[in-house]
């Protein structure tokens, strides 16, 4: 057991119990989850419908896409999903250090990621492939600045929820440090835990319809 | 009703964890790997069962819906269907339309921002 000492958590009035309470999160978290499922899924519509209506301009476009970026990039975000069930499993198992290393890790995936993402970026931008009108690049398929806004679109969206995630992993380090995560209490991890794993699972489903068209 | 603390947590063991985290690596080679394979139409369907399995496994495992009994399952798998039935009418009515988007762009004379390539002049731009 760690030096430091366990906050102890109260159970909210209004539920019955510690199990209730838990569950009541819990269930809130996957009715969000499903919420974005249903989010991207209008945008993987989109993607479809465009593909349909110009496949060669998909086979022209994901020529511009570094598919080793990609690839690095599907397994840093495997590695950040396996860090972070194991912080939260480092909770169960009342282990703080191994719980703070772990989130550590899972922020630092989170930061390559989006430095890779970054990288990409300024090489799309510098080629002037950028979305509908902003476009300015030479290519084959006069519909090649719809890929493009596709592109950005989903890349953009699924990264704006990295930066969340993000900014939740940081503040769980903080409430970790002060003790309050424990077998007992472990809520907020479980619930930034399934939302950083929903990020997983759009990026699994991106690399593939985006990098590795053909 | 369970009333002690850590009933309704379930512990999973490392080595389940890491067998899934291994897995995932390999099917993300897998599915780069077989991109030097030609399918034909079948290289997206490979690409996307690969993508659904790995699905499989972060949903199950990673995120718990294997031990997880609740209504959390329902409202997933209840939104799988729902996405389902977004999916399969969307894709029932684009292929039959008869044409294709682009007729309307060409009706109210939109301008591609894409400066043509003559064709065979690419710049080898893959990576």
């Amino acid at each position: 057991m760690s030096m430091t000492l366990k906050k102890p958590h109260h159970v909210a009035h209004h539920f019955a119990s510690e199990a209730q309470e838990f569950e009541s999160a819990r269930l809130g978290m996957w009715i969000f989850l499903v919420q974005e499922l249903l989010f991207f899924g209008a945008l993987f519509v989109v993607y479809a419908i465009f593909r349909w209506w110009h496949p060669e301009t998909f086979m022209e476009a994901h020529q511009y896409l570094s598919w080793k970026w990609g690839a690095f990039n599907t397994v840093v975000l495997i590695a950040s999903s396996f860090t972070m069930v194991m912080a939260v499993r480092s909770a169960q198992v009342n282990q703080r250090k191994s719980l703070i290393s772990y989130l550590s890790l899972t922020l630092i995936f989170a930061g390559v990621f989006l430095g890779v993402k970054y990288i990409e970026y300024m090489e799309k931008i510098h080629h002037g492939f950028l979305p509908g009108s902003f476009f300015s690049a030479q290519g084959v398929s006069e519909y090649l600045h719809l890929f493009f806004g596709i592109y950005f679109t989903m890349t953009g969206l699924h990264g704006l929820h990295i930066l969340v995630g993000m900014a939740l992993i940081v503040w769980l380090l903080i409430r970790s440090f002060r003790g309050e995560f424990h077998s007992e209490y472990y809520t907020p991890l479980e619930m930034v835990g399934l939302y950083w794993h929903f990020v997983d699972l759009v990026w699994i489903f991106l690399f593939p319809l985006l990098y590795l068209i053909g | 009703m369970h009333d002690h603390p850590s009933s309704h947590h379930m512990i999973v063991p490392v080595k389940t964890y890491v067998a899934v985290f291994v897995s995932l690596l390999v099917l993300t080679f897998v599915t780069v790997f077989v991109t030097r394979f030609d399918f034909g139409a079948f290289n997206l369907i490979v690409a996307l069962a690969i993508a659904l399995l790995k699905a499989g496994l972060v949903v199950m495992i990673f995120m718990g819906l294997k031990w997880n009994k609740s209504f959390d399952r329902l409202a997933f798998f209840g939104s799988l269907v729902f996405l389902f039935i977004f999916f399969s009418l969307v894709f029932v009515d684009i292929p039959l339309r008869g044409y294709r988007g682009v007729e309307e762009s060409q009706q109210i004379n939109i301008k591609s921002p894409v400066k043509p390539f003559p064709k065979g002049t690419m710049p080898n731009a893959a990576h």
